[in-house]
């Protein structure tokens, strides 16, 4: 029996994970915000699934220290977890951002430091364990700061040198953590974006990048792979070139 | 978002701004901008899923509950037919109406009532439809169903999107031992062998007949008649392989004319040697054949092609059907996917297409000849009290829709009763008065 927990289920990326680990073998811990989305979530599963798939879910607003901190308890409160996913997150457009800066710090905080710090507790309690696999859901958006979304950018920056340093402390044991970095992916959080000039992966496609990486234990997975060389052209791109660009 | 759509026969093509729910709230919300239709996978040909605003149901693709001992699976209108076949074809059920392709919503095929090779035993898809959640043009949702206001129930399912927004389905899936298809193949050499071979084998649950509608003559209405069972090998193991081959761009000057169409068909028939041949086939090939091929409607070219299927009731004969076989045989144009089948009896629906018949579909490149030559198939369908099938419709005159309809002004009252007057209307609808 293989036992995955995702915080922030509902997501898309998410939602096509946990159904690209469906399988006889395997229970899912969930933990979302909104609890219509999230019974609906869990109900897709067991319906895919039959008789033998096991969900419990429980609802965490994941915006805050306490509520982060509250459902990493509840995940290994119910018993040892061998996957962990943590895929919350949110993506008001830069007018919004731009507008409020409540929707700004919002932003920073769900994306950023509420990631980090599940992600970090999750460590420990792997680590304590001394095996298990993490994946981190971090964005192409972290490696180069651009004018179109530098604030989600520089929260999932702050992921990846977190998750960097995660790595380095799980170095020699046997938990394995994961830094994902999708490109645009049609999800829920990105609808506002389709039809764009931008072309939105499947997240389908993503999820499977996502469950072969953990499988494989890899450190860092770009989905589609496709992003690793866009993504490493626009970091090298010169300053007068890159500032006369529109991204 | 604005962006530009069609449906599958890429005409026509419209301007429109797309919302995409991913809550049934989302969806209701969603009313409050002005008239819309909802939209699936795109797979109707013509313009039933097109209009200025477009609520794309794809986001809502939950499989919500399934009781094994009743067969009956609720899921959410946006999970397509693949989903279920992938999900639970494993388990041992399987659809219980699958149209010529796979990738059609659930709530697409209540809309269009979709049949398959089955509707002479099994009716068409809303046949085994429990119950339903719609979302109403005042923004309530409401369950219906046979008993519950049955009388929008009667609208909704195949009623084009028309009544309201289905949000949710309730429909009993049919027990299975295989994934595989005992097919029977019959060579019948002009359209009296073809009609007699669907005779002889309508106890067999699937039936249809492929023509080749290149040959004249002596061979007008040559047909490969297949007929078919589920297997009861108990393999289960679905298909999950996707598309094999892809068309990436559109032909530029189509790929399909006189020639390879002609080439084609030759080949098709020929390839089956024998007068009589049993096998056994994978579900894929066997229901959904072109569904290997992703995007294969490009190869119609840049301007797209018109689907035509019309169906005349069994009183009027066969000579109806025969008419129309000759004159597109005669016209030359190239049409290598015509099928024809018998149907079952028709449903109470105010708009099903399906009723006991005769039903041909073809398709040609969209260009004046082929449109020509459906005003002169539109003639002899109505006069013999036929009808067409709005999801392949993109050129029907409201006149004939209106006379080969008889239960519209029903229908129409039903919009009126559930506030559908004025919220939900596609291209097709407004072309047609309905609005």
């Amino acid at each position: 029996m293989t036992t995955i927990a995702v915080l922030g289920a509902t997501s898309g990326i998410a939602q096509a994970c946990l159904r690209a680990w469906l399988g006889p073998e395997v229970s899912f811990r969930l933990s979302g915000r909104s609890p219509q989305a999230l019974d609906r979530v869990a109900a897709d599963l067991r319906t895919r699934g039959g008789d033998t798939v096991h969900v419990e879910t429980a609802v965490h607003d994941l915006t805050d220290t306490a509520s982060v901190v509250e459902a990493v308890d509840w995940i290994f409160g119910r018993g040892e977890v061998d996957i962990v996913l943590v895929a919350f997150g949110t993506m008001p457009s830069q007018e919004d951002a731009d507008a409020d800066p409540q929707v700004a710090a919002g932003l920073l905080t769900v994306n950023g430091s509420a990631t980090v710090l599940a992600a970090h507790l999750v460590a420990l309690r792997l680590l304590e364990r001394g095996t298990g696999r993490l994946a981190v859901i971090g964005s192409v958006a972290g490696d180069r700061g651009r004018a179109s979304n530098y604030l989600y950018g520089s929260a999932k920056a702050m992921v990846a040198t977190a998750v960097g340093g995660l790595q380095h402390r799980a170095a020699g044991t046997d938990v394995r953590i994961t830094l994902v970095k999708p490109g645009p992916t049609s999800t829920p959080m990105t609808d506002h974006l389709r039809g764009g000039k931008l072309k939105l992966a499947s997240p389908d496609a993503v999820a499977a990048d996502i469950v072969g990486a953990v499988e494989a234990g890899r450190q860092v997975v770009y989905t589609p792979s496709k992003w690793r060389l866009i993504i490493t052209v626009i970091r090298l791109l010169p300053r007068p070139i890159f500032e006369r660009s529109r991204l | 978002m604005r962006t530009t759509t069609h449906g599958w026969g890429r005409y026509p093509v419209v301007e429109t701004e797309v919302h995409r729910p991913r809550t049934y709230a989302a969806a209701a919300a969603a009313l409050d901008a002005g008239p819309l239709i909802a939209r699936g996978l795109g797979r109707s040909y013509g313009d039933s899923s097109l209009a200025p605003r477009q609520l794309d149901l794809t986001g809502l693709d939950h499989l919500l509950a399934f009781d094994p001992a009743t067969g009956l699976l609720t899921c959410e209108a946006g999970v397509s037919l693949a989903t279920v076949m992938d999900t639970m074809l494993p388990r041992g059920w399987f659809p219980p109406v699958t149209p010529g392709t796979r990738y059609v919503t659930v709530g697409g095929a209540v809309a269009s009532d979709v049949h398959g090779k089955n509707h002479h035993k099994h009716g068409s898809f809303t046949d085994h439809v429990t119950s339903m959640k719609v979302l109403l043009g005042t923004g309530e949702i409401v369950e219906t169903s046979h008993t519950a206001h049955p009388d929008l129930f009667r609208a909704t399912c195949g009623g084009m999107g028309l009544t309201g927004v289905v949000l949710e389905v309730t429909f009993r899936l049919i027990p299975v031992r295989s994934k595989n298809v005992d097919e029977t193949v019959v060579k019948a050499p002009d359209l009296t062998a073809a009609l007699d071979a669907l005779e002889e084998h309508d106890k067999a649950t699937y039936t249809v007949a492929w023509i080749d509608l290149l040959a004249r003559g002596s061979r007008l209405g040559r047909s490969l008649v297949m007929a078919g069972e589920h297997a009861e090998d108990g393999d289960l193991a679905a298909d999950r392989s996707a598309a094999s081959a892809r068309v990436p761009f559109d032909t530029p000057s189509p790929l399909l004319n006189k020639v390879t169409v002609s080439a084609f068909n030759r080949l098709y028939y020929a390839r089956v040697r024998k007068p009589l041949t049993h096998h056994t086939v994978g579900y894929e090939p066997f229901f959904h054949p072109l569904d290997a091929i992703a995007d294969w409607n490009r190869l119609y070219g840049r301007r797209g092609f018109v689907q035509y299927q019309f169906v005349t009731p069994l009183e009027a004969g066969s000579d109806v059907v025969r008419e129309a076989i000759r004159r597109v045989a005669d016209a030359g144009l190239a049409s290598p996917l015509a099928v024809l089948k018998v149907f079952g009896p028709g449903n109470d629906n105010h708009l099903s297409f399906p009723t006991a018949g005769y039903t041909l579909a073809l398709d040609f490149k969209a260009d004046q000849r082929a449109y020509a030559l459906c005003d002169e198939l539109d003639q002899l369908v109505i006069a013999a009290g036929g009808r067409l099938y709005l999801t392949k419709d993109a050129r029907m005159s409201p006149e004939t829709f209106a006379q080969s309809y008889p239960r519209l002004a029903e229908f129409e009252d039903v919009r009126r009763r559930y506030g559908a007057v004025g919220v939900f209307a596609s291209a097709q609808s407004r072309r047609l008065g309905v609005t």
